[in-house]
This record gives C-alpha cells, structure tokens and sequence, in this order.
C-alpha cells in the first residue's frame, strides 16, 4: 500500500519501472551470483566423512515387484520366502510402466488366490533366530508365494549376523 | 510429541509433492521408506509404509514399531534410528526420484531438509539465473539454544554438483559433488533460507546445469561420529535462449518476408516457445494481448523433464501480418516460473513490411 502510494506521487520520470521482461544478461547473472557467495566460502571446514561417501540405494536396489492383472505393489528383496515356479513372472526388478501401483493390503486382498504371507517376529527378521522346522517345512510344500511380513507391511529377513561378534562401538548421537 | 511434526512435516512433503504435481498427479507414485538403523550404523530391515508411522511415546528407546529387545541381546541387533526416504516415480518412464532423506531417532537430533523453487515440479528444480528456497527443520535438540557439542546443534552442508555441458544428469555420481558450504543450527523449529541464485560453478553463469544437495548432520563429538540426518536435492537447469536469423533489425522488406529460423536452445521443461508479432517498434513493457498475433508453425510445447534445443524453419509467413508497416517479431518462453506472468523475450527484431503495389503506366490515346 504504502509502495503504491509513494510510486503515485513520484514525478512519471522517477517511477518505479516494470521489470524487464528480457532475460538477464551474464553479467547480471554473473554479478548475482558474486553478491549471494556464502560467507563461509573459502573458509569450509574438513568434513572428516563426506556426505557423498554416504551409500545411497534406489528404490529398486532394495525392491521387488509384485504384479499380476494390471496391478502391482513393491516388497523388500529378501522378504518373499517362497516363489513357487508358476508365480516366478509375477516378480519382477523393477516396475512394468502402465501397470497400476497400489499399497501392499490392497494388492494382497486382490490376489489371495496365489498370494499368503507369514508373519515373522524382529528376531526372525533381523536374522538372529532362524525358523523353525515345522515353518520351514510349510514353506518348502506351499504352492503359494510367500511374503514375510511384520506388523503387517513386507519385511526382508537379514541373513544371520554372528552374535559372537562383539558390540560395536554407537556411532549415532 | 517432537516425532509427530516431523510425521507431519514429511506427510506436507508428500502433500506438497501431490500438489506440486498439479494437473499431472495421477502421473507419479509416492513411496515411503524406512530402513531400520544398526548401532553400528549398518542397514537392517527396511519397509515400504503406507504412511510414516505414529509412534505412541517419544520416550520409547526404540523408533521403530517393534519388539524391544532385552539388554542380554547385546547392543549389536538394537535399533538406534530409522531412515524415512520418499521416493517418487514417473508413471509414463518409470524414473524414480529420491525427494527427500530424515533420519528419526528418539533420543538424538532429527532434520528434515525441503527444498523448493516457484516452479512447482517435484523433484524441485530451478533455473540458473533464478533462486530457490530451503525448509531446514531440526528436533530434539538438547539444550535448543547455542552450544557446539553434538547434541546442542546440527550441522547444515551445501554441496553444488555441475553437470557436463548438454549433459542431463544421467550417470552423475554424487561422490563427485563439493562442499560449498556449512553452518551450524541450534535453533530448534524450521529455519527458513532464502537463495536467490545457486552456486553450482561453471561458466557462462547463465548455461549452468547440475544439482545442489543439501543436508543436515550430527555434529561429531570424541565418542561419536558425524551422522548424516536429513538430505534433499534440487536440480538447476540453463536459462533459455533463442535468436532468430534471417532478418534483418530494421530491414525493410517488399511483399514477401524472408525465409527465417527461430532456434531455442535449453528450452526449460514444460515451457512454451513460440514467435509472435506486434505492430510498432520494441516495447518495453508487455504488450497487450489483443495486438499480438503468434506466428504459426513457430511454437514448440518442451514437456520433458529436461532441456531441449529446437530448431525451427519459416517460409511461407508473410501470411500473419494483417497490415503492412513497422513490426516487431519477439522469439518468447512462459517457462514455469513466467505463469501469471509476462513471458520472458529471447530475442527480437523490429522491420518493416510494405507489401503495397506502385504501377506506373501512362496513358496515351491513338486516334
């Protein structure tokens, strides 16, 4: 408001003007990027772990692809237990374009026909307690593909982590 | 308490990455991540989440929805944190994007990083000789205000990756990215930053394309080692330019015009380039809309994700001026960040047009 009144009473020589509606030269490009340099440029401390030596893993480096009719849901690698030969097609690395994604309870309620989970506890998932041999048979007989889940979302079973090994020193905060 | 904002602030996230979207949502997938975190800082199970989880008690030494385990267990199978990760995918190419990157522990410090431009694209983009804007968000803080040991403040990092010239990205790794920049944040709550040109190096200023990535980390202490909290990308891509050959600036020209070329180079994603005429010399100030006319067959509509150069032919134009005199043609873009706006001019040339026929006869009578 207070804009608009002063550039009303401005003699029309001294008015604001519009802003041009050319692109901006390099120099003026050049020239506002020298006047928006960090002022801590130059002066950067050593960063003893670089976030770029961070791993970082796509989305399909840690997930499969269900799918079957047009619908498809991902799932961890390393949570579908059994993958009976009829259903190796239905899983796949990545998703096929055009199909439709939709959350894992949804594609489960779709497709109970060839699909059952199993549910797992933490201990089982981390890979410190193994299954057992009744669940182990179930699994080896069952002509449906098998999910492991926990808390009801797929889950991926670690491979097991030797609890000789001695506790790390924390490296979080 | 302090988990439920930052569920809210990535729930906004994703919101803001379905409204961005706009009138292409139905295009892209959103994906949730959590990878569950070692003591040693190794992965362990990671989901796909309908949704980020409410966790019950901020008190509760484990994050994640899970069984506690008993301290005779040892400290190798605890879970110290989780990694939240949002991903989304193009439905048409099947690119997939990392939008954003938290680390949510319950007893250390959690940052969430936004990043955004006036152009509404998600994954955020913006252009070289435009600006963009950073949500920092940082919890759980120990003391809130000041102090540099670890738990008092987070540190905020800003690395610039330039990308090949005409290179769109593929196959860059961030490995190769620099430090621009670091500060430290010991407030707690959003902290609002504000940048009106990206810093990525590479000449000229105005052609630049790559990436800045900036993250929040742990601050490191004598026991502990600097973690990485939250991370977010955004990509720069060359302003536009054209230029129009063939014609002459303040040429005059009989009956017919020209053969001419437009050439866009580095036309924006989803912008609009075209030619169009007015009557008149140069004008300052946009003109209105009514005496402008655009030239057909000149307009070329960029819906990819990237640049692209275009080149374009005109012979048979002389046809779009209603009248003969002085014109201008102006080479113009509406890029994303020209809507509601007026478009931004790549090049022009003003000339005239005198399509009139003299005849010069005589008469004489024979008898």
């Amino acid at each position: 408001m207070a804009l608009a009144l002063i550039s009303a009473t401005m003699p029309c020589g001294l008015a604001q003007q519009a802003p041009s509606r050319e692109v901006p030269s390099e120099e003026e490009i050049a020239a506002k990027v020298r006047a928006n340099i960090a002022p801590t440029t130059g002066e950067v401390k050593p960063v003893p772990q670089p976030a770029q030596q961070e791993k970082e893993k796509g989305l399909y480096e840690r997930f499969d692809v269900l799918a079957f009719g047009g619908m498809a849901t991902i799932v961890p690698k390393g949570s579908i237990l059994k993958t009976p030969p009829a259903f190796v097609s239905r899983v796949l690395s990545k998703r096929d374009p055009g199909t439709k994604m939709v959350q894992w309870k949804e594609f489960l309620a779709a497709n109970r026909g060839w699909l059952r989970t199993f549910e797992v506890t933490q201990a089982q998932a981390q890979g410190r307690e193994p299954f057992n041999e009744e669940t182990a048979k179930n699994l080896a007989s069952s002509s449906s593909l098998t999910v492991a889940i926990f808390q009801g979302n797929p889950i991926n079973i670690l491979p097991p982590r030797p609890s000789a090994t001695p506790p790390p020193t924390p490296a979080k905060p | 308490m302090k988990l439920s904002i930052l569920r809210s602030a990535m729930l906004a996230l994703v919101a803001g990455s379905q409204m961005a979207l706009g009138q292409n949502a139905e295009s892209y997938t959103n994906y949730i991540i959590q990878t569950n975190i070692f003591a040693d800082g190794s992965e362990g199970n990671y989901q796909h989440l309908p949704d980020i989880p409410s966790v019950g008690s901020d008190d509760a030494p484990q994050v994640i929805g899970g069984e506690q385990q008993t301290d005779t267990e040892g400290a190798q199978w605890k879970y110290v944190g989780a990694n939240f990760e949002l991903f989304t995918e193009h439905n048409g190419n099947g690119e997939v994007y990392l939008l954003a990157k938290t680390y949510v522990s319950s007893d250390g410090p959690r940052g969430l990083v936004k990043l955004s431009s006036a152009d509404p694209y998600t994954p955020p983009r913006t252009r070289a000789d435009l600006g963009f804007h950073a949500d920092l968000l940082v919890q759980n803080l120990k003391g809130g205000t000041g102090g540099a040991d670890a738990a008092d403040a987070v540190e905020y990092r800003r690395y610039v990756l330039p990308f090949p010239s005409e290179s769109d990205g593929t196959g860059v790794k961030l490995t190769d990215a620099t430090l621009y920049s670091q500060e430290s944040i010991s407030k707690e709550g959003i902290t609002p930053k504000d940048y009106a040109i990206s810093q990525i190096p590479g000449s000229p200023t105005s052609k630049r394309r790559g990436l800045e990535r900036h993250e929040i980390w742990t601050i490191p202490s004598n026991n502990s080692k600097p973690f990485q909290l939250a991370a977010a990308t955004i990509t720069v891509w060359p302003m536009p330019t054209g230029a129009i050959t063939g014609l002459t600036n303040g040429g005059k020209y009989r009956y017919v015009l020209p053969e001419i070329t437009l050439t866009y180079d580095d036309v924006y994603p989803n912008s609009v380039v075209q030619a169009r005429i007015y009557k008149g010399g140069y004008s300052a100030e946009e003109p209105a809309a009514e005496k402008v006319y655009f030239i057909q067959g000149s307009a070329v509509s960029h819906n990819e994700v990237k640049p692209a150069d275009y080149s374009i032919k005109l012979s048979n134009w002389t046809e779009n001026f209603p009248e003969d005199g002085d014109w201008t043609i102006e080479l113009v873009a509406t890029t994303p960040f020209e809507e509601n706006k007026p478009p931004l001019v790549l090049d022009h040339h003003t000339f005239n047009l005198d399509r009139s026929m003299k005849v010069n006869s005589a008469v004489s009578t024979v008898e």
